[in-house]
Parts: C-alpha cells; sequence; structure tokens
C-alpha cells in the first residue's frame, strides 16, 4: 500500500546533544535506527605526535585537554606513567593530596554528566542544580591549583603545593551541602516516571558484550562486573581508603544513572577520608630537579580509573628525558565503539540518551 | 623452538639483553623495576603452545612477550578462552614506528583479566609492506583500536570488517604518527589559516620561534611596516578576484 | 504495602516531590553572576596570564634573564633577549616577549624561577584576553610589567 523507504541521515558534528563535535551517521527506518557509523576526529590535535618532542614535564598540560571534563585525572594517569618508569616513589601527603583533587574531579565529571544527559532526555532544572554544585567543585580547583578547567594541578613525583589555608574547611562544608543536594538529585529523577520511561531498557548491552567491545567504567559496573582499578589494581592511596564499588544488573541506561549516582557518593566518603587521614607535615615533591633519566628501550602502561572508565598511558622510553612514544588509552574513544550496537534497533529518540548514557568527552576520543 | 631462529633480527634482543649490562657498580642493589612478577600466561603458553612466544621480559610489575605475526592469531585465541589466562578484555592496541629496524613497526596488544586480576602485553612485530591478522574475531573491541593504527601509522591489518581512517580525515595523505612523518605536516597538504589573505594584514607566523629570528625582531619589524609579509612564507589562497576585491574594501 | 504504592502512583507521588524540590529551589539565593557588571572574586592562587614583577622595594626589575622559564614552556611561547652584563657579570634583560595567543596559562614558567622569595614571572589575575589583532596579543617588557589596559564595556 504505502512503500516505505530507509532514510540516511546526519546527526552532527553540531547537533547539540551529541556533547561535541561526534557524527553520526543514521540509517532509519521511520523512527527506527537500522545502522549507524560514528564518525570521529574533529577535534584532533595530534597530541600523541606533539608529545613525541616534548620533554615529560611538558606534556602534562596537553593532559588537562584530552579529557576537559576530568582533567585531573588525565594529569593523574599520565604523571603516574612517568613515575612508574622511571621508577620515582611520590609522598604520602602528595599522593593524599591527588586522590583529594581526583575524587572531587570525579564527582565534578558526573554533574556534568547528569545534567547534560537529564538535559538531552528533557529534565531541565537538574541541569541548573548539577552546574551549581559543579560550580562549588571548580571554586575548590581555583583556591589550590589556580585554574577551573585545565588545571595542570600535579607535576612528576608530587604536587607543587600545599592545601592553601581554610581548603579543608571549605571542602568538607561542601561535601556536607553536596550530600544533602544528592538527596535532591535522587527525589527529582530516581522515582520519576518520566524518567524511567526514557531510561529502562534503553542501550542495553550486557557484561560480554561490554568486554567484548573493550567498554569500561560505569558502563560494565550496571552490567553486573564489579571492574575498579581503584580495587583490582590500587595506585596512589587508594588500597588505604574504604569505599565500596557500586554494582548494578540492569545492563540499561537507567543502571548506569544508578551506577554513578552511587559513585559519587563513594566519592564523597573518599575525600571525607582523606581529608581525615592526610598527614599534615610532610615533603609535597619526591625528587628535586626535573631532569628525567628513565631505563632506554623499556616501556610501560599505566591505567587509572577515571570517571568514564581505564584512563592508560602507554610510554616507551628511549634512555632521553622525551618520550619515544606516548599512547593514550582514553575510555572515551573505547566506550564510543559501544554506541552503534546499542543504538541499533532502538527509536532514533532514544539515541540521545545512549550518547548521553555513554558519558562521552570527544576531546578524549579524539585526542 | 621454531621461532627462535627467527627471533633475533625482529629486533627483541634490545629490551632483553641490555639489562644484563646495566649494574655497572656492583654495590647497588637489583633495579626495583627489574623484579620478576608471577603470572601464569607464559608457563601456560610454554605448555600448551611450546615456542610461539619468547621469554617473558618483566619491567616495572609488567609482562612482555613477544609473538610472530603468524602465530599471533593462534595465541591471541588461547590467551583469551584458556581458563588459567582468561584475558578477557583488551585494553589497549596501539603501534609504535621505529624507522631504523629491519620489521619497522612494533605492536603491542594490552590485555587484562578481570578473573584473574592480570595483565599481559604482547609484543609483535610487522615490516611497512606487511601485514598483521587483525584480532577483531578474539576481541570485537579491536577494531576501533586496529582503525587507528592504521590510520596514524599506515599498519595493514587482514581481516578487519572495515579498515577506513578514524581519527585523520579520510582524504589525508600519509600517516602523521611516523617518525618520518614530520611535526608540522606537509606543507603543501596544510590548509593554512590565511589571515593576511582575508584581512590584508601581516600576521607574526605560528612558527614565530622557529624562524631563526629572535622573537624581538620580529616583532619589532612586524610591528614597524604592516603589510609586508617576508619572512612568513605562506601560501596564496586561491581565491577569486571578485572576492578579495570585496574583503579588501 | 501494595496500596500504598498504588496510591502514591495515583496521586502521582513521585513526581509531586520533585516538583517540591523546584519549589524549595525557587527560594534559594540566586548564583548566577551578570559577568560583565558583576565579577567573581578571584582566589588568591587564580592562575590569568603571565607577567612580570618589579621588585617592590627597589623597584628593579627582578628577572635574572636565566632562561629557565622559556626551556620550561611547553608552547614555546616566552622569548627573551639578553645581553652580558657590562660588569661582566651576570646578564642584562633586554626584551621579554610572551605571545598570549599560544600560551596555555599552565603555570609551569612560574615553578623553575629562581629568584627570591618573589618570583620573577608570576600568573596575574588578569584573565581577560581580547584583541583585534594579533599583535595585539604578543605582549612586550613595558606590557609585561605594567599589565595590559583592558576596556571595559560598561553598557
Amino acid at each position: 500500500m504505502f512503500r516505505t523507504q530507509e532514510m540516511e541521515i546526519n546527526m552532527g558534528p553540531q547537533h547539540p546533544s551529541t556533547h561535541g563535535v561526534l557524527r553520526l551517521k543514521l540509517r532509519l527506518d521511520g523512527e527506527r535506527v537500522v545502522d549507524s557509523w560514528p564518525v570521529i576526529g574533529y577535534l584532533h590535535r595530534g597530541i600523541e605526535k606533539l608529545s613525541e618532542s616534548k620533554e615529560f614535564i611538558k606534556i602534562t598540560p596537553f593532559t588537562d585537554r584530552m579529557d576537559y571534563v576530568c582533567a585531573m585525572s588525565g594529569n593523574l594517569a599520565y604523571l603516574g606513567a612517568v613515575e612508574k618508569l622511571c621508577g620515582i616513589k611520590v609522598p604520602e601527603k602528595a599522593a593524599y593530596i591527588r586522590v583529594i583533587m581526583v575524587e572531587l574531579n570525579r564527582i565534578a565529571s558526573h554533574l556534568l554528566w547528569l545534567g547534560t544527559h537529564a538535559l538531552d532526555i528533557g529534565a531541565m532544572s537538574i541541569f541548573l542544580y548539577g552546574f551549581r554544585e559543579r560550580e562549588m567543585i571548580l571554586d575548590l580547583f581555583e583556591a589550590y591549583c589556580g585554574a577551573r578547567l585545565t588545571y595542570n594541578a600535579f607535576r612528576i613525583s608530587g604536587v607543587p603545593a600545599d592545601l592553601p589555608p581554610g581548603w579543608k574547611e571549605e571542602c568538607t562544608g561542601f561535601l556536607k551541602l553536596f550530600r544533602q543536594r544528592h538527596r535532591e538529585y535522587e527525589q527529582i529523577l530516581t522515582a520519576n516516571r518520566i524518567w524511567l520511561k526514557r531510561t529502562k531498557d534503553v542501550g542495553y548491552m550486557d557484561a560480554e558484550h561490554c568486554l567484548a567491545l573493550s567498554v569500561t567504567g560505569p558502563v560494565l559496573r550496571a552490567a553486573g562486573v564489579a571492574r575498579d582499578l581503584r580495587k583490582d589494581e590500587p595506585y596512589a592511596i587508594y588500597d588505604q581508603l574504604d569505599f565500596d564499588i557500586p554494582v548494578d544488573d540492569g545492563c540499561d541506561t537507567y543502571a548506569r544513572y544508578i551506577v554513578r549516582m552511587a559513585e559519587m557518593l563513594q566519592s564523597v566518603h573518599m575525600v571525607e577520608q582523606c581529608l581525615e587521614k592526610m598527614p599534615s607535615e610532610g615533603p609535597l615533591m619526591g625528587m628535586k630537579g626535573r631532569r628525567m633519566k628513565p631505563r632506554k628501550d623499556e616501556e610501560i602502561y599505566f591505567a587509572i580509573e577515571g570517571p568514564r572508565g581505564e584512563q592508560g598511558v602507554y610510554l616507551i622510553s628511549d634512555g632521553t628525558d622525551r618520550p619515544y612514544r606516548c599512547k593514550f588509552r582514553n575510555s572515551s574513544f573505547a566506550n564510543l565503539q559501544a554506541l552503534a550496537p546499542m543504538v541499533q534497533g532502538g527509536l532514533v529518540a532514544d539515541v540521545v540518551a545512549i550518547i548521553g548514557t555513554l558519558d562521552i568527552v570527544l576531546g578524549d576520543s579524539d585526542r | 623452538m621454531p621461532t627462535d631462529d627467527t627471533k633475533p633480527p625482529a629486533g627483541t634482543p634490545p629490551p632483553r639483553e641490555t639489562p644484563p649490562p646495566a649494574p655497572k657498580p656492583p654495590v647497588k642493589p637489583p633495579d626495583p623495576l627489574l623484579a620478576v612478577v608471577s603470572c601464569p600466561a607464559p608457563d601456560r603458553l610454554r605448555e600448551v603452545l611450546p615456542g610461539r612466544v619468547s621469554e617473558p621480559h618483566f619491567f616495572a610489575g609488567e609482562v612482555t612477550l613477544t609473538v610472530a605475526p603468524d602465530h599471533l592469531l593462534e595465541v591471541c585465541q588461547f590467551l583469551r578462552h584458556d581458563p588459567a589466562c582468561s584475558f578477557e578484555l583488551l585494553a589497549d592496541l596501539t603501534g609504535t614506528d621505529f624507522p631504523d629496524e629491519e620489521k619497522r613497526f612494533r605492536v603491542v596488544y594490552h590485555l587484562a583479566s578481570l578473573r584473574n586480576g592480570q595483565r599481559l602485553r604482547l609484543r609483535t612485530q610487522v615490516g611497512q609492506e606487511e601485514s598483521l591478522p587483525s584480532v577483531t574475531p578474539v576481541w570485537p573491541g579491536a577494531n576501533w583500536f586496529e582503525r587507528e593504527a592504521f590510520d596514524l601509522l599506515g599498519i595493514q591489518f587482514d581481516g578487519h570488517p572495515r579498515l577506513v581512517r578514524i581519527l585523520m580525515p579520510d582524504d589525508w595523505v600519509g600517516h602523521p604518527l611516523r617518525k618520518d612523518y614530520p611535526l608540522p605536516g606537509y606543507p603543501e597538504h596544510h590548509l593554512r589559516y590565511r589571515t593576511a589573505d582575508i584581512t590584508r594584514r601581516s600576521y607574526v607566523d605560528i612558527s614565530w620561534k622557529a624562524t631563526g629570528e629572535r622573537a624581538a625582531d620580529i616583532v619589532k619589524k612586524y610591528k614597524g611596516n604592516v603589510g609586508a609579509p617576508e619572512s612568513a612564507p605562506h601560501v596564496p589562497m586561491p581565491v577569486d578576484d571578485t572576492n578579495g576585491q570585496e574583503t579588501g574594501s | 504495602m501494595k496500596l500504598t504504592r498504588f496510591i502514591q502512583k495515583l496521586i502521582l507521588w513521585e513526581l509531586l516531590v520533585g516538583m517540591m524540590v523546584v519549589i524549595r529551589n525557587q527560594f534559594r539565593p540566586k548564583v548566577t553572576v551578570q559577568y560583565p557588571k558583576e565579577r567573581i572574586p578571584l582566589r588568591p592562587r587564580f592562575r590569568g596570564v603571565p607577567r612580570l614583577r618589579y621588585d617592590p622595594k627597589t623597584m628593579e626589575e627582578l628577572c635574572i634573564s636565566c632562561l629557565l622559564c622559556e626551556q620550561i614552556c611547553p608552547d614555546d611561547c616566552i622569548a627573551i633577549k639578553w645581553e652580558k652584563a657590562p660588569s661582566g657579570k651576570g646578564r642584562v634583560l633586554k626584551d621579554f616577549i610572551i605571545d598570549y595567543q599560544r600560551c596555555c596559562l599552565c603555570g609551569l614558567c612560574v615553578d623553575p624561577c629562581p629568584t627570591k622569595p618573589l618570583t620573577a614571572i608570576y600568573m596575574s589575575h588578569d584573565y581577560e584576553l581580547a584583541g583585534s589583532d594579533r599583535l595585539d596579543l604578543v605582549a612586550g617588557r613595558t606590557d609585561l610589567h605594567e599589565g595590559r589596559t583592558v576596556t571595559i564595556y560598561d553598557k
């Protein structure tokens, strides 16, 4: 009677809900997505090529600009890799400060995810609330390292400065407030029937497929696998902290929401412990001078648990103070592979929900 | 041990042979970075697939095995499915260019086992004209990583579902992460930002310190006479005349 | 239990709870800052554009042209011109140029600065970088000491 025809449309690279410059070629049959082909690389800046010509210390600002939503994690992953390559020990106090910053940054990153993801689906006010609280974290970062987005807060073998006076109190006050506000987000969304309808059984991917596609982070944990590098391969001082890994076996967008919301509370818990346990005195830098002498022709891979998943750095040294090869294994790049299987067969309106739930940062995936 | 005959020219000796002569002062304690860690995978491979992989190399608590490209897929299949190894997650796949070596590219596979909490690095060498078997049948997630290695280094993977560029534009010439690719790129492929053509004014070239002059001189020169781009070499943009007049007036 | 859940579902309980949160937030103080008219107070460690500093007591230049900041700059945005001092010891700073187009405000240049107790180069609190020309953003020695004039548009 009526002839139907498949249609190919472009979503992005300037589409507001692709969270950056992701372009998605979609083949649609009516409202259904038949096939999709993500096109990335619009934000490729050649950071890996550029890194090969710079000394180790000079690469730290680049790591801020890869995953600009959680630049602290990027700094920690890169510097951890350099320290592993050169066998440098980080003083305990510096490690505590690093963990405090990274965990606060995880909260900030998840708040940005929550706001934009909810905004994509249609919840406006949570976006404003999430950004309001994120601003407070950025104020804390500004007070500590002077920058609000591209922190460059750590140096090789330690941190450049101690926490400023009054910072601890401000941070404790924020954490107390945040627990309250977190309850409000839950009140708005967790039981909301519109939210449930938009997220339940959307973007289903089980653990086996997640692992096969190298998907890590909250997406994997929402599929029932308790994979967290903070527990599995503890770096910094995570082995001295007491925390749980939130796991859900819903495998869908709603489960990822639950996991990330619980992770924020875990991070608050961790920062509170750190502030309590942190030694008040102690060195901040583990080594003097800036000259690095790594062993010749060695390679290392160091990964941390970023807000989006495994954030790894692979370094090859040639004995000089520059890396011979510096490869960043970014979680957005790997997680983005799961987008095509997730949207396949779903509705076109769910595509924005799935992009939101993967929590991608295009600067991270394109490098 | 069939692979051991083919190994020495493949570029593996340097990392394995440099550690022994390294400890010159004998009083020094052994480097903790070179400590041997326990990992069941090399032993299992030695039992089941003898001679396929090299002896493990330990550095900073990481285990590296070298495998020839012919045996790569077989070893990967084994490591993925063997219960004692069970490396379910391909954390990373990347390549490096070593232009001086006979087989130019070194490709590494970072495997992680969630069940055993182990990590392993597989390493293989491949020449410029050769190709590697794709590991997408074992880990489908290798798809994008292999595309990236193809895009940035020009390594061919056989059996990949669709090996096209991923980070660079489709019509890009060359593979940027190769060591012989210049850092600023090839000038003839540049799509330059030609402020001078648009605004009819000169600007300090982006490579302002690389021009050989000190920056102070450049600035003085440019601040002095606007409109004479001598040392800022740029290719004029191929615009038609009407356009140029409109922007100029 | 089942009945309460049914009633909650019937009267849209969870939506009402959510609306209560929204209404409660209506009466909280505003956090929006009307940027050009009002500004957020900056923290002491805020990293704006790098600038040079005079000695506050003697009003002499602090920079000793040791070139450490030029070496560590990841973007090569600092260029220092110096000469041998006529006494034969030390160096005389001739010109100090920072290309703000390239500067990424990472603050690495302040770390190795050897002048004590005040570093000669410091991250100032200026953050409004705009110009109508590329050369407006290349700061010479005087710009770096006195700061750059910022036109504030009040209407």
